[in-house]
């Protein structure tokens, strides 16, 4: 008997790897360490791809690697007794063969976060190092994808995105397995109740007050901290942060108003839908 | 290594004759492959393996059927180039016949400093960089890819597919380097990766490992060039070989526990490295990196 996958998906920049630290928190408490967060097995490692496959990524078209992500997928669930989690920002788009990006048949739910865009574009021009027009561009564009590069060898296999209102609906409106939806906003305004019904969703049955500690342990503001005494090795850009400052609503004074309008009127359907506007 | 004359395909493209051979004879050949493999003792998405034979499968490139001593059989997919056979003869499916041969091999690169084998591993950390700039200062490739290392001798050599040693580089590399791009030959028609042949000609007799080094990027916000090498301690090298070994499942498979654990054993008392260094190919160029690289073995 195998485990099966519980998904952390989101677009990037929308809370993952604070839900991560949260979980991780549960377990270990103050002694959080950013650099050995649980679900860090990334879907799209090359790392874990060629050491369960056997068989060089670097060999391999993009197409091709992704052909076979699910089943990477289910070598990694057949080496586990127990469910774990894994971080995606995959939009789940079938690839070539017609297969979805992760492995149905090992997938218990995915908790999917969502963050306001209109943030997420801030945070994402910060990351990439973009004028926040061009993030904006970014999130709109149905092509779009991460980690494929024609100069150097990335540790990361390709991420398809698609748009943002693209990714949302992917996981969002799939019925191939469970999912629950995580707002971004909600675990900044009310974060025991929002954890722990993710959690639960999750398997995971936690009392009020352990999450309490976790989410203490956890706080953005520690995280920064770390980040800036011992790195993130999730994160190599030189001379740029990964965690910032995480205030839901940022946009309202940072986000020049064209552009938010612009994010509106490309995404307003979702953004409706999830509550922002 | 003889080759034949060449041949134009149906579509135009010249491609050397399907039977590249060594001194031993023929690497591989076109055939028809079975699809399923009698009395099979392991079955993973890509190949399947019984007691004497191996099957590999790319649904885009081909089939392979791998038999210790005979060439393999290769049923090639529609459209696929016959650098595209060689580039996974070349990988997994040479590292599938050196299982079936009893051996166990690393993926990663290996260079002999001085007449020892330093052996680079990691995944895209620049291994192949790393031996290409060794290279570069008059040293001889021995494998990259594909790292055998033999258990009584812990002599270190290629496996035969990979006998030219040409070194793998992406772009950024190739820059950083300082080659011609146009000197280097496609792996595969789709990918923008070039093998090249740099440094001393390649010798086919294995060299005695000197020393084992990871390769890693740091992250720590003061990483600037080369990190001064940490010595690996045992538990460390153990785990370092276990995630680079190619096929580790088949030890069970095989029954070869007892061979994989004393060949462990013998890793373990070899010298071991963490080399870290700061994000970006430049780095691995760097004289000082080089220059402790090369340390390691004196």
């Amino acid at each position: 008997m195998s485990g099966r996958i519980v998904w952390l998906a989101s677009y990037p920049k929308s809370g993952n790897t604070w839900l991560r630290a949260v979980y991780t928190a549960l377990r270990v408490g103050q002694r959080l360490d950013i650099n050995n967060l649980d679900g860090g097995n990334i879907a799209s490692s090359r790392e874990l791809f060629d050491g369960l496959l056997g068989m060089r990524s670097s060999d391999l078209t993009p197409d091709e690697a992704e052909a076979l992500r699910p089943r990477v997928d289910e070598l990694a669930a057949a080496s586990s007794a127990d469910d774990f989690w894994r971080k995606v920002h995959d939009g789940l788009y079938p690839g070539t063969a017609g297969e979805l990006i992760v492995s149905v048949e090992v997938t218990r739910i995915a908790l999917y976060l969502i963050r306001d865009p209109r943030d997420v574009a801030l945070s994402l021009a910060h990351h990439f190092g973009l004028p926040a027009p061009a993030a904006v561009e970014m999130m709109g564009c149905a092509q779009m994808a991460i980690n494929e590069s024609s100069r150097s060898l990335l540790t990361h296999l390709r991420q398809r995105l698609g748009s943002w209102s693209q990714h949302v609906r992917s996981w969002t409106d799939q019925c191939a397995f469970p999912v629950h939806v995580v707002r971004y906003e909600d675990c900044a305004s009310d974060p025991i109740p929002t954890f722990r019904e993710a959690f639960r969703q999750a398997g995971l049955d936690v009392a009020a007050r352990v999450l309490e500690d976790a989410v203490e342990a956890s706080a953005i503001a520690r995280l920064r901290g770390q980040e800036q005494r011992e790195g993130f090795k999730e994160y190599t850009v030189p001379g740029r942060a990964f965690f910032g400052r995480g205030t839901p609503g940022s946009w309202k004074k940072e986000l020049p108003t064209a552009l938010a309008r612009r994010i509106e009127h490309d995404h307003g359907e979702v953004m409706a839908r999830y509550g922002y506007l | 290594m003889a080759q034949s004359a060449p041949l134009v395909t149906s579509s135009g493209e010249r491609a050397r004759r399907a039977e590249r051979t060594t001194e031993e004879g023929p690497l591989w050949c076109r055939g028809r492959v079975p699809d399923w493999l009698p009395g099979i003792l392991y079955r993973s998405p890509l190949f399947q393996v019984n007691r004497d034979s191996a099957l590999f499968r790319l649904p885009t490139v081909g089939s392979f059927l791998v038999r210790p001593g005979e060439a393999t059989v290769v049923d090639v997919a529609d459209g696929a180039t016959n650098d595209d056979v060689e580039c996974l003869l070349r990988g997994p499916v040479g590292a599938l016949r050196s299982s079936l041969a009893g051996e166990f091999a690393l993926r990663g690169s290996a260079i002999d400093l001085g007449g020892r084998a330093l052996v680079a591993c990691g995944i895209a950390s620049g291994t192949s960089s790393l031996v290409a700039a060794l290279a570069l200062r008059g040293h001889r490739v021995l494998a990259d890819g594909v790292v055998v290392i033999s258990g009584r001798s812990l002599g270190v050599s290629t496996i035969p597919e990979g006998r030219d040693c040409k070194v793998t580089l992406w772009p950024d590399s190739v820059e950083a380097l300082g080659l011609d791009p146009a000197k280097g030959v496609s792996i595969r028609p789709s990918l923008v990766s070039r093998s090249f042949s740099l440094g001393l000609p390649p010798n086919p007799a294995p060299v005695l490992l000197g020393a084992l080094v990871a390769l890693e990027v740091s992250v720590t916000p003061q990483a600037s060039g080369a990190i001064a090498p940490q010595p690996m301690p045992v538990g460390r090298k153990m785990k370092v070989v276990l995630e680079a070994q190619w096929h580790p499942k088949l030890v069970l498979a095989f029954g070869s526990q007892l061979e994989h654990f004393e060949w462990l054993a013998r890793l373990a008392q070899a010298p071991g490295f963490d080399l870290r260094y700061a994000p970006g190919p430049a780095s691995l160029t760097l004289p000082s990196l080089i220059e402790q690289a090369e340390g390691f073995l004196r």
